[in-house]
């Protein structure tokens, strides 16, 4: 008898513990294809505009330069396939409305190291971005995580409200459609395309409502001329 | 290429997978509860059973005297098997009789027969007559079935009667002979041909007078019945047609002592009621190794009870095992001398001593040696169990249902 009872009195209170504590589940972002381990911008930072100058160089373009990245939740009401083509099919629905819920948007701005390098501007987002939490996230319902990077600062970006300056437009990253209460782990941020002329990729990535038929923002990507020190 | 989602494997990632195909129609946390309300349910209700199942009586009435009969290498187990049975008696084994040794002819008798004939061949017929004195010398060779040397005694003895001029008294032998109806022996070629006349003149004359009834019967009932040195000529109660005259009646019954009784058989015949004493435990044990020990009756009834009085037990158990790859093992309860319960399994050598416990405990059950196990829900044990479990899965499913649910921290890497 006793012999029987040690076992559930050991047990029990671990069950009642174990039912006690509260869970917490850690999504990692990840700006980039998480199988790419040595990626130094991720597909959608990379871009280059109708000029053929790569668009992050615009961060280089006020005096003093100025990157901030801004973070939206993007209620999707259902759960489409994640190519760009299926999502703009799927906003493009009347009762789809793909649009980033404001009270969730999170800005962060990125400082920028001294030197005018775009490789070292990655690399210092990245290790600034390392660990940021987003304060209010939108989990229980199918969203898309947007991450808009604009050469403008927080008060500009804010005044600015939904839609972004074209202009100032830097890059774009989106993950796929995801439950967050229902995964944990790694969930990469980037563009749909398929090399760096993907200006009009960005403009949809960035746009109001998501995947916009028309976007605000127009423009092809150029033939590309390359300088990672933004000369 | 966007590499797949990675779901967690832990079961609360599971009911977060469910959580999500089910959210739109149900948005509330209700899933989390249940498999902690069903596992504190399991872990209160299993135990709780256990409990409530076993025997809680301690051991009560006279020992069961278990007995096995199976090969050598499998006996041990058995019997190692059957001592751990979970049953509220207290448990004895005993061995089984062994075969008594083979009984030798006695010796001794033929020297005083040959003694007789030197005395006869030398005229010597006192002496002769002396050499054969003893009027129980032909009840105890007749009671042990032994009708040739039987024969021989009262050819001697006639022969030394004749020789001494004693015709009354050589026709009394002479007609005992013929009443027996004993064969003649080889010896008769050595005596007189009148010895061999009145020999002759009995046997006709038995042969030609109207027989009597002998009605036996005796207690124990069904004893078996050697009559003038005739095996199993019957079992009492019975009838014998028989010449008139003198007769010698051996009974011989399980768990009594075998009995030796001359009788007279009068012209009208007679009814005679003879009581066997009992034998010793030492004696019947003999019997029964004699009769059973290697004998495939030895589960019978009258085997049982035979062995029960051997091994001095009022509650007896003999387990059988025969049979090889296939084993059927075989129970039979006594109580009391009298056949309580049969039971049987088929198993195989290595799985028999597993089953043996369940057999013990099936016969015992069957004897009503021991109470039946009450139903389940004729059980205390089983009601606070239950009791308990509810309660437990309530408590628990209250806990989970007050607490928050999971949390979601999204950050960068």
């Amino acid at each position: 008898m006793i012999a029987r009872i040690i076992p559930l009195a050991l047990v029990l209170p671990l069950a009642l513990a174990t039912a006690c504590e509260q869970d917490v589940r850690h999504v990692e972002l990840v700006l980039g294809s998480v199988a790419i381990p040595d990626q130094v911008a991720p597909r959608g930072l990379d871009c280059v505009d109708q000029d053929g100058r790569l668009m992050a160089c615009r961060i280089y373009d006020p005096d003093p330069p100025v990157l901030t990245m801004v973070v939206d939740m993007i209620p999707l009401g259902g759960l489409p396939r994640c190519r760009a083509n299926s999502l703009q099919a799927w906003c493009a629905e009347a009762t789809h409305d793909c649009r980033p819920d404001l009270d969730r948007r999170a800005i962060f701005e990125l400082s920028l190291p001294p030197d005018r390098s775009l490789l070292e501007v990655f690399e210092a987002m990245k290790s600034e971005l390392s660990g940021q939490v987003l304060p209010n996230p939108l989990v229980s319902e199918p969203v898309i995580v947007r991450a808009t990077f604009l050469a403008q600062d927080v008060a500009t970006v804010e005044a600015a409200g939904e839609e972004p300056s074209c202009e100032a437009l830097v890059g774009c990253v989106y993950s796929c459609p995801v439950v967050l209460d229902g995964v944990e782990g790694e969930l990469p941020l980037e563009l749909d395309a398929f090399n760096i002329r993907c200006m009009a990729e960005v403009h949809q990535c960035a746009s109001n409502p998501i995947f916009a038929i028309e976007p605000a923002c127009s423009g092809a990507s150029g033939t590309p001329d390359l300088d990672p020190l933004c000369r | 290429m966007r590499r797949p989602l990675r779901l967690d494997p832990r079961p609360h990632r599971r009911e977060a997978r469910l959580d999500t195909l089910v959210k739109l129609a149900w948005p509330y946390d209700w899933p989390y509860t249940w498999p902690y309300a069903w596992l504190i349910t399991w872990l209160i209700t299993v135990p709780s059973l256990g409990c409530a199942g076993r025997r809680p009586s301690p051991p009560t009435g006279p020992p069961v005297t278990i007995v096995v009969r199976a090969p050598a290498e499998l006996a041990p187990a058995l019997q190692q098997s059957l001592a751990t049975a979970d049953v509220p008696v207290e448990l004895r084994f005993a061995e089984l009789p062994p075969l008594p040794p083979v009984r030798r002819p006695r010796l001794g008798f033929e020297d005083r027969l040959a003694t007789a004939r030197r005395l006869y061949i030398e005229a010597d017929f006192p002496g002769c007559q002396q050499a054969l004195r003893g009027e129980s010398l032909e009840t105890a060779l007749l009671g042990d079935n032994r009708r040739t040397t039987a024969g021989r005694l009262l050819l001697w003895r006639l022969a030394c009667h004749v020789g001494a001029g004693e015709p009354e008294r050589a026709e009394r032998v002479a007609q005992r002979f013929a009443v027996y109806d004993l064969e003649i022996p080889r010896d008769v070629e050595a005596v007189t041909p009148e010895v061999e006349a009145y020999l002759g003149a009995a046997v006709t004359a038995v042969g030609e007078a109207a027989r009597a009834t002998l009605h036996l019967d005796s207690d124990p009932s069904r004893a078996i019945v050697a009559i003038d040195g005739r095996p199993a000529a019957c079992t009492t109660p019975c009838d014998l047609d028989l010449p008139p005259g003198d007769h010698v009646v051996r009974l011989h019954a399980a768990g009594a002592r075998p009995m030796i009784q001359p009788i007279k058989l009068p012209q009208a015949g007679t009814r005679r009621s003879l009581t066997l004493p009992s034998a010793a435990p030492v004696e019947i044990a003999r019997q029964w190794a004699t009769r059973y020990a290697d004998s495939p009756a030895i589960d019978s009834a009258d085997s049982v009870r035979l062995l029960s009085r051997a091994v001095r037990a009022q509650r007896l158990v003999l387990v059988t095992a025969e049979g090889d790859p296939a084993l059927r093992l075989r129970g039979v309860l006594s109580v009391d001398d009298r056949i309580a319960a049969r039971s049987e399994r088929d198993t195989s050598p290595s799985q028999a001593p597993k089953t043996a416990p369940a057999l013990l405990e099936d016969l015992l059950t069957k004897g009503q040696v021991v109470a039946p196990p009450k139903p389940l829900v004729r059980r205390w044990g089983f009601w606070l169990g239950l009791g308990l479990s509810a309660a437990g899965a309530a408590t628990i499913t209250g806990i989970v249902l007050d607490r928050d649910p999971p949390r979601t921290e999204v950050r960068f890497r």
